[in-house]
Parts: structure tokens; C-alpha cells; sequence
């Protein structure tokens, strides 16, 4: 075939071109290590790298939930251990208290009460961050979920410890899906551990949500500083003996409410000094907020029972008073009723421990799975993206090597022509 | 008898003819690297004998040479190959560069973060956030912010590709330009040839080689049909419009038009003149490639933009709709104009959807962070079982009250319940209820339902049931209350995680408008599939230069000028000139000795 100059000249310039080309290439791979860097150099690849970077987002973002979530119920259950251990002390307090010959005075018992229930309180408004653990999912309520407080409910004047969170769970989800309390939730709230919570509205028109197992406590502890007389509704009128008894030895009094009016005071009552077996009406009632009963005049004691709707016709007060003093403490209703209510607001607790525990060891699986996930798709990602160095750099050689013979090549094939020659 | 001069003559037809043929050698040469130059060759003849009678007879001499024509050496199948495979490279390097400037728009580098992909991961992320802290305010700012973010991304790509629509508008108006011009220059070049070529004898050499090559350049342009005529013009076809032929041209123009979907100008190629306009669909070269990207290309990738914005004017705002924010409000849009509901009134364009897609004004309002629909607020089937609803009771003595029921809420946090049983009989059977749901102001009675079963029909779904006092007969008595609490039970963060998997989890496929595929799957097919397009416009283009490189290789083994040859000629020629020069001299020579020494004899 006839060979021209120009033939020469165009083919040297495309394939110098072709060598560049694959140089340049080879050079933008090497710069950064990644195969791809336009969809059109590798579309199926840019396709998975976009996989797998959204894979390994939610997988971060699932390890983050499950490290919250860790942290939020390691905080609960570090909780509720202190409050099982309070309550175990609350326990043997009271068992001190009943014992034959207590050695310490009920007074002093009835302040070391006091004294865990404040502790409790304190322990109950944990915070992680700026957010209460126990409170639900009013989790910035000011000044944390519960709150010891004295409240005037019908006249009487008692301290209740209110809860002001809520029941609603919080979720850390950890896969994808719709939310799902039963599976995700990571908290226990206020009620669960502390409950169950009764309504009360105090004389000034507000509503509080009391927390049950705390109102045991608080029973306990005035049973035991003030001989409070124990009442057969609970959720009847506060009651208080006040006065100091005129008669000669220690007498126990039941008082049996006969009638409410429409305002929920007392109007009519009757006592009995054997337990119950007769019965005689008081010897003066007045009724107000708090209704006042003397049994029996001359006495010297009056039972107060404060204003309630849900005191009731049949509702009992009982107490016990010691000559030339007051109501003493009922170590009869302590050992029965009082610490069976410690008993159950502690299985409580420990019930919700151990819910507490099962979410823990299901979190921490979950977040040895996904830790390992994270590893898979890192390593999926960089077979997919990353360049292998070696093999570049070989085929960068070897370019090179092809440029450098075409460039030498050219350069003595192209210059020469007959015109050298003539002279 | 010859004439005594007429050996002269020979001798200067000789030196004019290698004259000639040097001259065409230089020309040549001078031409080496003209663009679509032919080189030329000197074809020579002897030129008539002329007859002389002497003794034997007739005798024919020789009378020297002559030039017969200069030709060019030109291959014209070469030249209709190349013509047809030069438009389908033109095609091929233009769509490859309009893809390159798609691929550009779309070009997800999440290493550094940018890209529309990196913002749905980072707007997903905003919402898994927000559902395990849905109080705090920064992270509902953050929603708010990646949501701007991902509007911001998809309408720049809009934007951009609007851009390139108008680029390529301005380029075809160029190029249409261009392909008039050419086509005017053939034509004068054609009425030069005719004139030159009248009578068939000539060979204007160089004005097809100019003609030529302003039709490669043509070609590269469109698609072009060439066809040389019985008087040597050239007439050329473009996708049924003969632009140029012996009798004048046909011009070019554009017409620009709104395109119904997207309000931005399109031009098209119109012929020039004709009402109504003829269209021009170019088949092959640079034009059709414009033409591609303005109105298929564009197209395709707006209209996959504006079904995302559908999706997430539509689909996402319809979870959020039915979710309620922390100020319990619902209804709420997330995109989009407030108070449009989007699924109801669709609108009437793709580029509509593109247009509307903005955050939600009013969630940038004082309080707007609330209005964020975090919680789904109606329970799924959270029996009071499963939560811990204790029924305390006044009367410890009496019997058992337990809660039964779903509970279905109200939108309270909390709702406590007072039961009081009102009738009971001397068995201790309560027979008749009353409840109340405000903590003892006002009641409402209710009687047992079936009739002795003890079941009574409260609020909210909940019904209670009162057992038989069955150990003490004067237990059960009028007004021993119940009470007990029921909590919501619900996470307030799931419709945010509700939010979240609308992007990430797969769609229904029958109801969708992704129809089935996940927004990210979505998103990625828009990516591997561009990557395809442009990886074969890079093959198509790199395969037709290899094939327009063969094809030009053989147009230059044919028609290229080669130095060393040229230069062999120059000997040959310069050797015959010098030789025929010396021949004038000797035939000189002898006229001298005839004119000036015959009969000259003795003096």
C-alpha cells in the first residue's frame, strides 16, 4: 500500500493519543486509590458503591441507637439497683421497728424512713445528659419526674411524693421497621417502678398523679414518727389523732363512719373499744374540713379525718393511744400491712430489673451483630471501590514504557525524508 | 524534409512540459499538509508525428511531448465511506460530551459529601435521630435543615439541567449557522466547477478538493446523502431536505418553542421559508446529538427528578400527615405548601412537582419546629394487659375488679378511671356501675352487660369486670370503688421512624409511583443507568474513530502527498528539463553553423 507523510504524522498523533489516554487514566486511580470516579467508568460498580455507602449509614446510625439505648438502660438498671437496696433497708428498719424490744426509739426509725424515701426520690430523678430516666417520655420536666410535697387533700395536710412524668415508652429502633414498643423500648417508667398511680386533687382545685409505692412508705414512716390511724380506705379521708389520752392504759379505738354528706365530710360516726364487737356513737362530732371526732369525752384525744369524696358509710379508723400520750405507733398493721407493702413495691422494682435486664443482653447482641456488620460492609465496599495498587502501578509501567517507545520511535522515523539526502 | 526549427520546437515543447510537470512536483509539495489536499499528477503524451516523405517513404517523427491533463488522485468510494461513518463519529464525540455534562450533575462523591444520595442518607439520619429524641429542638432543626438540604440538591440538578437544555439551544443555533454557511460556499463552488468543467475536458483539480472538504466538514455536522450530477454539482441531502444542489441552497433555521412540561426553550431546525415550518430531524452527526439532548436526554432526567419530588410530595407527606407533632397537630405537611394536600389534588405537570417542592414554610415559623409529626398517637393494639394497669380498690375485702379491652385513647396523656359499684346483691353480685373519667365529679351509670357476667362497658374501648364477692357476703357494698389508670404506650418517636423507613424501605408496587422500588433504589438506577448511557457513547465514539482513522488512512495512501516521492519526481523532471536544455543548446549550435558558417567557403 502507498504510504504517505500525512499517513506517518496521523498515526503517530492517534496512537501517542491512545497511550496518553491510558496514562492519564491509570494516574487519576492511583491519585486517590478508588477505581471509579464517574458512573461511566464502571456504572455496576458506582451502582453497589452507592449500596453500600447506604448500608453502612444505617448501620452506623443503628450502632449509635443501640449505644444510646445501652447507655440509657445500664443508667436504669444502675437505678433500680440502688432502690432494691433501699428497700431492703426500709425492710429491716420496720422489722426493727415490730421487733419485741425495738432498741432504737420508733421516732428515730421513723426519720430513718424519712430519710431513704428523699434518697429515693433523688435516686428516681437520675439524669442521662439533660434527659430523666424514669420520667417517660417527659424526659426534660423540670426539676425531674418526682417531687416530694406536702399537699392539703380535704382538710389534711400530708406529703405525698407526686410523679410528674408520663407512661410512654422510648424507642431506639435498631433495624428497619415501623416502631414497636413491645420490641425497641428502652425505659421504664416512673409508674412501672414506682406505681401504681392514684389521682388526687388538692383543696386548692390541682390534680397530681401520687406515686403508690412511695405513699406506702410515706404510711409507714408516719405510722411509725406519729401513729397514724390506719383506715380500711385508702382512698378515703386522711385521718390524725391529735391530743394526749386522760385514761390509764393503753386503749385501741375503731371509729366507723355512719355518714358522709354530700361534701364528703364526716357527719356521723360510732367507736368501739373491742375491736369491733360493739359499737356506740361518738360523743361529739363536728364537721368540717377536717371533721373532728371526739369518741369519747373527756378522753382527750380527737380523730380528724379530712374531706374526701370516696370516704364511704362502713369506712374504719383504727388507733391506738398510750396514757399521757398520743396515738402510738401500730406495730400490728406495721407488720402486716406495712411490710407486705414494702414487699410488693420491692418485687416491683426487681420485676422491672430484670425487664431491664432482658432488654440489656438483647441490645448488646444486637450491637455484637451489627458491629460485625459494620466490618462486612466496610470490606465489601473496599473490594468494590478501591483500586489494587500493585496491578495499577504495574499497568502505570507499562503505559509508560509504551509512550516512551512511541515518542523514540517517532522522533527518528518522522524527521528523515529524501531531502536530507540531495545535495 | 522537417523544417531546420522545427527540432527546437520539439525541444521547447519538451521544456515547457517538464516545466509544468515541476511546477505541479512544487505544488504538490507546497500542499503537503493542506487539509483534504489530492495530490496532483502530470499526465503527458507524445504529441502527432508529423509526417515527412524522404526516400523510403513516409516516415513519422516525433514532435516532443505534450501535457494531456493534470489529475487529481482521488478515490470517490473512499470518499462516500468516509462521509457516512464521519457523521455517526460527529454523533458519537457531541452525545458523548452531553453526557459527560449530565454525568456531571449527578456525580455522587460521598466521600466528600455531595450529591443527592449523601443528602437522603443525611436526611434519613436527621430522622432516626429525632425518633429516639423527639424533644429536643436541635434535632428537629436538623430535620428541618437536611430536608432544605435534599430540596436544595434535587432542584439544583433541575436547575442544571435546565442549563445545559439552554447551552445546547445556543450550539444548535451555531451550528445550523455553520451548515449554511457551508452549504452556500459549495454552492458557488459547484457553478465554478460547472463552468470550469463545461465541455468535459477539463479538471478543476483544486475546487473539488476545496468542494470536498467542505463537505467532510458538512458531514461531521449531519447526516449527509451525496450525489455528483451530470454537470458536475454536487447535490446534497440532509434527512430528506436537499440543501444544496446546482440550483441554489436551502437554508436552515431554528425556531424556538416553551416545552409544555418544563417551561424552558427548546429550539428545533426548521427549514427556512415554508409556512407551515418543515422540521428537520437530523439521523446522524453533531446535530443529532444536540437535538438528543434537548429533547430525549433532558426529558428523561427531569421527568426521573420530578417523580422523586412526587414521591416526596405525595407519599412522605402522607406519613406525615396522618402522624401528630409534639403541639398534637396533624395534617401537617412536611413538604410542600402548607395546607395542600398533595395526593388529593395532583398536579397537572412533571415540571409542577419539580416547581413545588420546597420545605414546608410554616415549620420555619416561631413555633414551627413543633408542628414536626413525630408521634402516630394512636396506639396499635396496646392491651391494658401489656401495660401496667393496677385497679386499686377501696374495698380490700371485696371482689376482684380486672380491666379488660383495647384501649383506644383520646389524645390525654394519661386517663384515670373511678368504678363504684352501685347495686349489689345480698349474693354480693354487683349488678349495676357507675364510672367516672374526671376523677369524681360526674359519673355515669352502666349496668351489667350480659346480664349477670359482672362485665360492664366503660369508655375508650375498656370494659371492666367485677367478681362475686364470694368470701364475705356483706363485702360488696354500694360505692366500693375502683380505680385504676391506662397509659398510652406508645413511643412518640415512631412516626418519625415511620418517616424514616418511607424513604428507605421498599415501596408498594402496585400504589407507587416508584412502583416498588425504595427511594435510594430509585435514585440508583437514575445513576447506573446514566453510567451505562455514557459508557456506551464513550465505546460508540472510540470505536468510530478507529473506524474513521482506517478509513482516513486509506484516503491518504491514495490521495497524500509523500515527500520522498515528490522529490524522486523533481529529479525526474529537473533531468529532463536540464536534458532537453542541453538538446537547445546542441540543436543552437547547429543553426549557428548553418546561419552563420554554410557558403562561407574560403572567405
Amino acid at each position: 500500500m502507498r504510504v504517505s507523510n500525512n499517513m506517518m504524522y496521523s498515526g503517530f498523533l492517534s496512537s501517542y493519543n491512545k497511550s496518553l489516554d491510558m496514562m492519564n487514566q491509570v494516574q487519576q486511580q492511583l491519585s486517590d486509590g478508588k477505581i471509579v470516579h464517574r458512573a461511566s467508568d464502571d456504572p455496576v460498580r458506582a451502582f453497589r458503591s452507592l449500596r453500600f455507602d447506604v448500608d453502612l449509614t444505617m448501620n452506623t446510625q443503628y450502632t449509635q441507637n443501640s449505644k444510646d439505648a445501652t447507655e440509657w438502660l445500664n443508667s436504669s438498671d444502675s437505678a433500680l439497683s440502688d432502690f432494691s437496696s433501699v428497700l431492703i433497708s426500709a425492710k429491716e428498719t420496720t422489722i426493727q421497728a415490730v421487733s419485741a424490744n425495738p432498741t432504737v426509739s420508733m421516732q428515730a426509725l421513723g426519720s430513718k424512713i424519712d430519710g431513704m424515701i428523699n434518697q429515693l426520690v433523688t435516686t428516681a430523678n437520675t439524669q442521662i445528659g439533660e434527659r430523666y430516666v424514669f420520667a417517660g417520655q417527659k424526659d426534660q420536666v423540670p426539676g425531674g419526674p418526682f417531687e416530694r410535697k406536702s399537699l392539703t387533700v380535704g382538710g389534711v395536710t400530708k406529703d405525698y411524693v407526686v410523679y410528674k412524668g408520663d407512661l410512654n415508652k422510648i424507642s431506639m429502633p435498631i433495624q428497619s421497621g415501623p416502631a414497636d414498643p413491645k420490641k425497641d423500648s428502652v425505659n421504664v417508667t416512673g409508674a412501672d417502678v414506682f406505681g401504681p398511680l392514684n389521682a388526687v386533687t388538692d383543696d386548692g382545685g390541682t390534680a397530681y398523679q401520687i406515686a403508690g409505692v412511695f405513699s406506702d412508705l410515706l404510711d409507714v414512716k408516719n405510722q411509725l414518727t406519729a401513729g397514724t390511724p390506719t383506715q380500711s380506705n385508702s382512698l378515703g379521708g386522711a385521718a390524725s389523732v391529735s391530743g394526749l389520752y386522760t385514761g390509764a392504759a393503753r386503749q385501741s379505738f375503731q371509729v366507723q363512719i355512719t355518714g358522709v354528706n354530700a361534701m364528703g365530710q364526716v357527719s356521723g360516726a360510732n367507736y368501739s373499744t373491742d375491736s369491733g364487737a360493739t359499737w356506740a356513737a361518738v360523743s361529739s362530732i363536728t364537721t368540717g374540713t377536717p371533721s373532728s371526732i371526739v369518741p369519747v369525752a373527756g378522753s382527750g384525744i380527737t380523730l380528724d379525718i379530712g374531706t374526701s369524696a370516696n370516704t364511704t358509710v362502713g369506712d374504719k379508723y383504727s388507733f391506738t393511744v398510750d396514757p399521757g400520750a398520743g396515738s402510738v405507733t401500730d406495730t400490728t398493721w406495721l407488720s402486716n400491712t406495712g411490710l407486705a407493702n414494702i414487699d410488693k413495691g420491692h418485687s416491683q422494682i426487681l420485676l422491672a430489673q430484670s425487664q431491664i435486664g432482658a432488654r440489656q443482653a438483647s441490645y448488646e447482641m444486637a450491637q455484637n451483630m451489627m458491629l460485625q456488620d459494620n466490618t462486612t460492609i466496610s470490606d465489601n465496599q473496599s473490594a468494590n471501590d478501591d483500586l489494587d495498587i500493585a496491578k495499577a502501578t504495574i499497568d502505570f509501567k507499562n503505559d509508560q514504557n509504551v509512550y516512551n517507545a512511541a515518542l523514540s520511535v517517532g522522533a527518528k522515523i518522522m524527521p528523515t525524508s529524501l531531502v536530507d539526502y540531495l545535495k | 524534409m522537417t523544417s531546420a526549427f522545427s527540432g527546437l520546437n520539439t525541444m521547447v515543447r519538451g521544456l515547457y512540459t517538464q516545466q509544468i510537470a515541476l511546477n505541479t512536483v512544487g505544488h504538490n509539495i507546497a500542499n503537503a499538509s493542506t487539509d483534504g489536499f489530492s495530490r496532483q499528477q502530470v499526465n503527458m503524451a507524445s504529441s502527432m508525428p508529423e509526417t515527412i516523405y524522404s526516400g523510403a517513404g513516409e516516415l513519422q517523427v516525433g514532435t516532443g511531448v505534450g501535457v494531456t491533463s493534470i489529475v487529481r488522485a482521488r478515490d470517490t468510494f473512499v470518499d462516500q465511506q468516509f462521509w457516512k461513518e464521519n457523521s455517526t463519529l460527529g454523533y458519537g464525540t457531541t452525545s458523548q460530551d452531553t453526557l459527560g455534562k449530565i454525568e456531571g450533575i449527578f456525580n455522587d462523591d460521598t466521600t466528600v459529601g455531595t450529591g443527592i444520595q449523601t443528602s437522603l442518607n443525611n436526611f434519613w439520619d436527621a430522622w432516626q435521630t429525632l425518633s429516639t429524641n423527639s424533644s429536643n429542638a436541635s434535632a428537629q432543626t436538623a430535620v428541618r435543615e437536611r430536608g432544605a438540604d435534599l430540596v436544595d440538591n434535587i432542584q439544583h440538578a433541575g436547575d442544571q439541567l435546565k442549563s445545559l437544555v439552554t447551552d445546547v439551544n445556543a450550539t444548535l443555533t451555531t451550528q445550523v449557522a455553520q451548515i449554511n454557511q457551508i452549504t452556500s460556499e459549495i454552492y458557488s463552488l459547484n457553478k465554478q466547477i460547472s463552468n470550469v468543467e463545461v465541455g468535459g475536458q477539463d479538471n478543476a483539480n483544486d475546487l473539488r478538493d476545496t468542494r470536498d472538504n467542505l463537505t467532510d466538514q458538512l458531514s461531521k455536522l449531519a447526516n449527509i446523502r451525496v450525489y455528483e450530477d451530470s454537470n458536475h454539482n454536487y447535490n446534497i441531502q440532509i434527512s430528506d431536505v436537499t440543501v444544496v444542489n446546482g440550483g441554489g441552497t436551502t437554508p436552515l433555521a431554528t425556531q424556538s418553542s416553551i416545552d409544555p412540561q418544563y417551561g424552558f426553550q427548546v429550539n428545533k431546525v426548521i427549514v427556512a421559508g415554508i409556512n407551515p415550518p418543515w422540521n428537520v430531524n437530523f439521523t446522524g452527526g453533531e446535530m443529532h446529538a444536540l437535538q438528543e439532548a434537548n429533547t430525549v436526554q433532558a426529558q428523561a432526567y427531569l421527568d426521573k427528578l420530578s417523580t422523586v419530588s412526587q414521591f416526596l410530595l405525595q407519599e412522605f407527606n402522607a406519613v406525615h400527615r396522618a402522624g401528630y407533632s409534639s403541639d398534637n397537630s396533624t395534617g401537617v405537611n412536611f413538604f410542600g405548601n402548607a395546607g395542600t394536600d398533595y395526593q388529593a389534588a395532583p398536579l397537572a405537570s412533571n415540571g409542577d412537582w419539580l416547581d413545588a417542592l420546597k420545605v414546608n414554610p410554616d415549620l420555619y415559623d416561631a413555633n414551627g419546629l413543633n408542628k414536626i409529626a413525630i408521634k402516630t398517637s394512636a396506639t396499635s393494639a396496646t392491651t391494658p394487659a401489656d401495660a401496667t394497669v393496677a385497679v386499686v380498690q377501696s374495698n380490700a375485702n371485696g371482689g376482684k375488679g380486672t380491666v379488660l379491652g383495647t384501649y383506644v385513647p383520646p389524645n390525654a396523656n394519661y386517663q384515670n378511671f373511678i368504678v363504684q359499684s352501685m347495686a349489689v346483691s345480698a349474693a354480693g353480685h354487683v349488678s349495676q356501675v357507675r364510672y367516672s373519667l374526671d376523677g369524681g365529679t360526674t359519673y355515669t351509670t352502666v349496668n351489667e352487660l350480659p346480664a349477670a357476667s359482672g362485665n360492664f362497658a366503660l369508655a375508650y374501648g375498656l370494659s371492666v369486670n367485677l367478681a362475686d364477692n364470694i368470701s364475705n357476703v356483706a363485702g360488696a357494698t354500694n360505692g366500693d370503688t375502683f380505680r385504676f389508670g391506662v397509659p398510652q404506650g406508645n413511643a412518640s418517636g415512631d412516626n418519625a421512624t415511620n418517616l424514616a423507613n418511607a424513604i428507605k424501605l421498599p415501596t408498594n408496587a402496585a400504589t407507587s409511583i416508584l412502583q416498588g422500588a425504595s427511594l435510594d433504589d430509585y435514585y440508583g438506577s437514575l445513576v447506573a443507568n446514566m453510567g451505562i448511557q455514557v459508557q456506551n457513547s464513550k465505546n460508540l465514539t472510540s470505536n468510530e474513530q478507529t473506524l474513521v482513522d482506517q478509513i482516513t488512512t486509506w484516503r491518504q495512501s491514495v490521495s497524500g502527498v509523500n515527500i520522498d516521492e515528490e522529490m524522486t519526481n523533481m529529479i525526474k523532471f529537473q533531468k529532463g528539463y536540464s536534458s532537453a536544455a542541453r538538446v537547445v543548446t546542441a540543436l543552437d549550435e547547429m543553426l549557428d553553423k548553418l546561419i552563420n558558417s554554410t557558403g562561407m567557403v574560403g572567405r
